[in-house]
Formats: structure tokens, sequence, C-alpha cells
């Protein structure tokens, strides 16, 4: 195996008070190589969000390191944090407030290239007018703004202020959630297309099963700020071993997939996430797992290796079944 | 590669539009705001040839009509009310006194009306041509004060709500001294350091002024350094300080712009309060110092000089509020709407 991208090793983001501390990430460890496109499911407020922007060094971490092609990227000031930035980028949900709606979306893809300095100065329009093209969009459109354009295609301009830079990583959080379904089919055809063309690596962050396994080599799910499963989307799809994952398998809404799956009857979750500033005791998801026993409740299970590259963090996966 | 992106027409039938050129249309279509656009233009004209006459007169060093006394004309009523239309002519030989007619009589009349339209004050000086003298010296309050007081509040605004923490607290305790301190012992200080006269006014009312709009500033901006696109440019590795000046001010900056239409006319309401109080302008006609004067003989019967300087007040004053109102509505982005967009 090649030398990974990104690794995660053992991150926990704290918010709020020192004393009684949000565990947004608690104790997160994944790696991504150059080019392979990783999905971070899970349900609101469950932590991706957080860990998107502890990546992206948007916040700070509490323990634990983010290391990028080795290097340890909390450590980086200046000039290296601003390599660090060309290096990876970032796609957000919101398409409609992730541009300056007092900027020309021009001048927005200009300032990320003067930014970094890419180019000489009179060839930096013409980038900007190629990028466009690269995600699918008229160059002639560079100096409207973004309320002249639709959902869609502000996605594909937030697309491409992000490959702006040439990046190795893009964070893609939740890119397609806030989009119609017919625009979400484009949007995930260019990122793919965008990647294959480009070597690009991806941590895909999203709460839709579907769009994940469209785009993703590999899946990552979390609760409660750990990841309890991860694998290859045909593993966990068609076999999801945590309990957690079986429920949010069996909440989507396709009855047809839903059988198909093998979940057939609907796994409905009691009670709500636990209150964010709780500390649980054991494993964190046995407030809520029909299956808790005794030992769930004690012991806290780690992230372990069943089969292949599948890993589980429960008591009740056996491995190799 | 992947198919084009599905473009509306609307964009591709028509140039680009900045928001800004969208507030100006939604403004265009509020009719009473562009009356009072027009009202506050027409001050604007007053006040600048008032200062043209006032910077004519200092050149040639020249007593303007404003400044010229005339004991024959004291306390005379508006020119409509002081029959111009019937002229006695004296005859020089023999002392007869007759009513002229006809087309001289109506010349006569006409130049009698031009005469002191307005009335004279108790000096006979002339009520209009004061009052245009009040119109530019409350534009220079208002223009002045605002000039001082936008960069303190846009800037300690900005700051605060940007970097937040120490900075934050410190100019929150800071703006909060300044709002503590009653107004008006606030501008009366200065002016007693200063001295009394026009720049204690500017410097008292521009340097209480920036409280209000430091605070929204701030608000506005602490609401704004979380959005997406201020995150993208972080991402991005744009310097904070270009975030905040380039990104997030020009967002904040309709408030800016309300705000100096509200303050404005209540700049305007201070500087005559100071000047009738004394304070204020000395030995200048401000609509302050003419109220002041007007009272003396207003039991008299003498109301034009108060009347008309008071209604002078009253328009610019509504005006500029009923303006202000209409530009927030034109300017916020909470209210718009998609449709609403021509």
């Amino acid at each position: 195996m090649t030398a990974p991208l990104l690794a995660v090793e053992k991150v926990s983001v704290h918010y709020g008070s020192t004393r009684h501390p949000v565990r947004a990430v608690d104790g997160v460890s994944f790696t991504i190589a150059p080019g392979e496109s990783v999905g971070l499911v899970g349900e609101s407020g469950c932590g991706k969000t957080t860990l998107g922007h502890a990546v992206m060094r948007l916040c700070a971490l509490h323990t634990g390191h983010i290391c990028f092609q080795q290097q340890d990227i909390a450590a980086l000031k200046g000039r290296a944090l601003k390599g660090y930035r060309k290096q990876a980028q970032m796609i957000f949900q919101d398409p409609y407030g992730a541009l300056n709606a007092r900027m020309t979306v021009g001048r927005a893809l200009l300032e990320a290239l003067q930014v970094h300095r890419i180019g000489p100065r009179r060839e930096r329009r013409d980038r900007a007018a190629a990028l466009f093209e690269a995600v699918g969009l008229d160059p002639l459109y560079l100096d409207r703004y973004p309320h002249e354009f639709s959902g869609g295609q502000r996605q594909r301009i937030g697309i491409a202020r992000a490959l702006a830079v040439d990046p190795r990583l893009i964070i893609a959080d939740e890119p397609v959630s806030a989009l119609d379904v017919s625009v979400q089919v484009q949007i995930l055809n260019l990122l793919k297309d965008l990647q294959r063309e480009r070597n690009l690596a991806y941590l895909f962050v999203a709460h839709d099963l579907a769009v994940v396994r469209y785009v993703c080599d590999r899946i990552l799910v979390m609760y409660l700020g750990r990841i309890v499963e991860s694998g290859t989307p045909d593993e966990i799809l068609a076999h999801p071993k945590h309990p957690y994952t079986q429920a949010l398998l069996s909440a989507v809404p396709d009855v047809e997939k839903g059988l198909r799956h093998g979940v057939a009857k609907r796994l409905a979750l009691k009670g709500d996430v636990p209150a964010a500033a709780a500390r649980i005791h054991g494993c964190p998801f046995h407030p809520r797992c029909p299956l808790a026993q005794e030992r769930c409740r004690q012991e806290t299970p780690a992230l372990r290796a069943t089969d292949g590259t599948r890993q589980v963090a429960c008591h009740l996966a056996e491995p190799g079944s | 590669m992947n198919a084009p992106a599905p473009q509306t027409p609307s964009v591709a039938t028509h140039g680009a539009r900045t928001l800004w050129g969208d507030a100006w249309a939604r403004l265009r279509r509020q009719r009473w705001a562009m009356i009072c656009l027009w009202i506050v233009a027409f001050y604007t004209g007053l006040a600048a040839y008032g200062e043209i006459l006032y910077r004519w007169h200092q050149w040639h060093d020249t007593t303007p009509a404003y400044q010229r006394t005339d004991l024959d004309r004291q306390y005379l009523p508006p020119s409509v009310l002081r029959n111009p239309f019937a002229v006695i002519q004296t005859d020089p030989a023999t002392g007869i006194q007759t009513e002229i007619r006809g087309a001289q009589r109506v010349r006569a009349g006409f130049r009698n009306l031009r005469q002191n339209p307005l009335g004279t004050d108790g000096l006979g000086r002339d009520v209009l041509q004061r009052l245009v003298q009040g119109a530019r010296i409350a534009c220079q309050v208002g223009i002045i004060t605002s000039l001082i007081a936008i960069p303190i509040g846009v800037l300690l605004g900005c700051l605060a709500g940007f970097f937040g923490g120490r900075v934050d607290d410190f100019i929150v305790w800071l703006y909060s001294t300044f709002a503590a301190i009653p107004g008006l012992l606030f501008i009366l200080a200065i002016a007693m350091v200063v001295g009394q006269g026009l720049l204690g006014v500017y410097l008292g009312i521009g340097l209480t002024m920036w409280v209000g709009l430091c605070r929204l500033i701030r608000g506005e901006v602490i609401k704004h350094k979380d959005r997406a696109y201020v995150t993208a440019a972080r991402a991005l590795g744009v310097n904070p300080f270009v975030i905040l000046f380039r990104h997030i001010l020009p967002n904040v900056f309709h408030v800016v712009i309300v705000t100096f239409t509200l303050r404005f006319p209540a700049a305007i309401g201070t500087e005559v309060f100071l000047s009738f109080l004394g304070i204020g302008v000395q030995g200048e006609p401000s609509w302050g110092v003419m109220i002041s004067n007007a009272r003396l003989r207003l039991w008299y019967g003498v109301w034009w000089e108060m009347a008309f300087t008071t209604l002078a007040i009253f328009f610019i004053v509504l005006a500029f509020n009923l303006l202000g109102d209409a530009l927030r509505d034109a300017l916020d982005p909470r209210l718009r709407t998609a449709e609403d967009t021509p």
C-alpha cells in the first residue's frame, strides 16, 4: 500500500467549556490514499462536519494528529499553512451561502488564484475561464453575481473555486444535500469525472447513503463523534454489522431497497441522540441499541477488523460473519 | 465530459446585476422614497448655493444679503401679505399720491413680491436668505459629523465583531462608556474644551454618534463571520483583514447607509438645539440661531421667521427619515424574495 495522503490519528475536537465539553469528534482515526474517495456518513450532529473542518484546520484539535503527506498540519503556520491550503480544499453544503453575494463569481475564482499566486497575473482570467469550462459552465458568466445562478450552477462554481488551486484532497461537506435530486446526479457525476481526470482524493461527508455509495470507495459510519463501522460500500450496504448502521440503512425510505438489503423490518431507533455534553459510559450507542447487553454498558468497544477491510466497533459483531 | 449545466434564460438575456443595482431598482419603485430623495436633493442644492454665496462674499470681503441689517425694514411680513400690488406713486412736483394702474402696476407688484418673500427679522435681514444659509450649515453638520462618526463606528465595529475576545471586550467597554455619558453633557464638555462654534458641534456630535453604528456593525459582522462564504475564504487561505474588509464589509455596508440617512437629521436636530442654547454656531444664521431669535417677538405676531425655519427643518427631517426607512427596505436582504427582482 502506498503512503496515505491523509492520516487522521485519534483526533478529538471539543467545543464549549473545558469542564463540560461537547465531544464533537472523539478519538477518530482513518487514512485516505491518493485518489481515493472516502465517505463519511452519520446522522445530524454526529460530528461529520466538525471532522471535515478539523481536517481543513478550520477548528482546533483537542487531541490527536492529522498528517497530510506525513506532515502534521496542526504545526503549520503562515506560508506552510497556505501551502497546505493549496493542497486541500473544501466544497460546501450550502451553494447559496458559500459564495459572497457582493462579488462576481469571476472575482471569487481570481481571488483563489491571487492568494496562492498561481500563474502570471495576465493569464489568471484565462485560467478562471478554463475552470469554468471544466465544471461545465460558460465562461461568459464570469462577471455575473451569485444570485443570478441556480443552486446547481452555484455548486459548480464552488467546485471550480476549490479546483482553482489544483488540490490533491477535497473535503466535500454534503455537497449535494441542498440540491434537487435531478441536479444531485449531475454534480455527483461532475465530481466523479474530476476525480478521474485530476486524481483527487475526496473526504465525502454526507448523510445520504445512496449518494455516498455512488461516489465513494470506502465508507466510514459515524455515531456521536466516533467511527462505528468502516468498509467498502457494497459490504456495508449489503451486510451492515453494527446495529447503528443497520438502523441507518433501514431508515432509507425505499421499500424495495430495504427488502433487497435484507433489512425487511424497519429498525426504528428508540429515543434521541443523547445530549451533546453527556458522557456515556460504555458503548456510546447502547442507550438506543436494540441489542444492548450488560457488557455494552461497561466497556467501550474498540474499532476492530472483522474480515478484510471491514472494521466494526461492536462487541456483538463476530469476526468473519 | 459532463453535460453542460442548464442555463436559466434570465441569466442569458441580460447583463450582470449587482445587488446595489437591485436595491436601487426597488427604491425607484417606491414613490414616496423618490419624492423624499428629490427633497433631499433640493436641500443639498440650496446648501451648495448657500456655500457658493458664502465663499463669494468672503472672497470679495462684502456683507452678504443675509447679514445686511436694514432698520427701516424690521419685521416685515412675507411679501404676499404686504399688499404688493397696491403701489402708490408720489408725484415729485405736486406731492400728490396716486395709485398706479395697468402693466406698470403688475411689474411693480412683482418687484415687491420678490423683495423679502418670506419677510425680515428684527434687524431687517431677509429670512429666505438666512434659511438658505441655515441649510448650508445643516448639511455641513450632517456631512462632517458623519465623516467623523462613520469611520470610527465601522472600523471599531468590524474589529470587535470579527476578532472577538479581548478586542471585542475592549471596544464594547469603550462604546458602553460613551453611551453611558448623557449625550448633551458630552457635547457641552467638548464645546467647553474646543470653544464655542461649529468645531465643537462637529466634534461633539461626531464623537457621540459612532456608538450606535458601531454596535449595529458589530452585530452584523458577528452574524456574517460564521457564514459559509467566510469559511470558504478562510479555507482558501485569504488574509483575515482582507476577509473582513473585502468580503464581510460589503455585505454589511447597507447598515452604514441606512444609519447615515437616519443619523443625518438627528445631527441637524442636535445642531439646531445647540445653536438655540447658544453654544453652537456663532454669528452665522443657523436654523437654531434663527429659532432662538424668532422667539423674542413671536407673541407680538411676528410668526414668519419661526414658522418658516421650523418648516424647513420639518421637511428635511421627514424626508430623511422616510428615505431611511425606504432604503432599509430596499437594502435589507432579509426582506428580499426571489420573485421581487424584475
